[in-house]
């Protein structure tokens, strides 16, 4: 099934901002949190894997391959 | 006995889960309380007409349905209507930017670039309100922010 390309990239975006916003220990988050917890480190990877993934399936349909089929390059 | 002032009441419509995550996380961080949250229109809907919460926070593409059903609906059935209305989007073009602020948005942000800010106000929102109940200052009921 092809995927919707806009919803995808935006999910990346979405999970790019997340990503963002839990790594520049932002003023506005609160002291105890500068040194990342292992909960926003958690989180900071599934964003990271959200995106990735998004990326492969993009990836993999615009070269006309199938999901995941990374082996041509 | 000193009665415990409510803290800020947050309700997220949002579909991306990561996203609601961060705010969520921030919401707790503030010390206001996230009352509830939606991935599509209609269940917003429902659930801020019980809800009444002070912020609502609103993503124009959802499941189904948009950020500006709720908007539309919120401003139509006259529900909530001294709730802070923020809107946090990936579509930021004026084109959204006005038809938000026209169905009642009072705020309008970038997702990509301005959601620190909205960390920001929530944070800020959150402080405020607290402050406002340990005054006790029943003439005091202005947010201190900006419409953009």
């Amino acid at each position: 099934m092809e995927p919707d390309i806009g919803r995808e990239l935006y999910r990346v975006m979405d999970a790019l901002v997340a990503l963002k916003c839990d790594l520049s220990c932002d003023p506005h988050i609160p002291g105890e949190t500068l040194v990342l917890s292992a909960e926003k480190s958690r989180d900071a990877c599934d964003a990271l894997e959200t995106a990735s993934a998004s990326i492969r399936h993009l990836a993999a349909v615009l070269n006309g391959g199938g999901v995941g089929d990374a082996s041509k390059h | 006995m000193q009665e415990i002032p409510k803290p800020l009441q947050v309700y997220v419509v949002e579909d991306s889960p990561i996203i609601r995550r961060l705010l969520a996380s921030t919401v707790e961080a503030a010390g206001a309380e996230l009352v509830g949250y939606s991935a599509d229109a209609l269940t917003a809907i429902a659930d801020l007409g019980a809800l009444q919460p002070d912020l609502i926070l609103i993503d124009i593409s959802l499941d189904s349905g948009s950020g500006f059903d709720v908007l539309r609906a919120l401003q139509e059935r006259n529900l909530g209507p001294s709730a802070i209305k923020v809107v946090l989007t990936n579509h930021a073009n004026p084109e959204y930017q006005n038809l938000s602020l026209s169905l009642g948005a009072d705020s309008f942000f970038d997702k990509a670039s301005e959601t620190s800010q909205v960390l920001a106000l929530i944070s800020a929102l959150a402080a405020e309100k607290r402050q406002r109940g340990s005054r006790r200052d029943p003439d005091n009921h202005e947010g201190n922010y900006n419409r953009n």
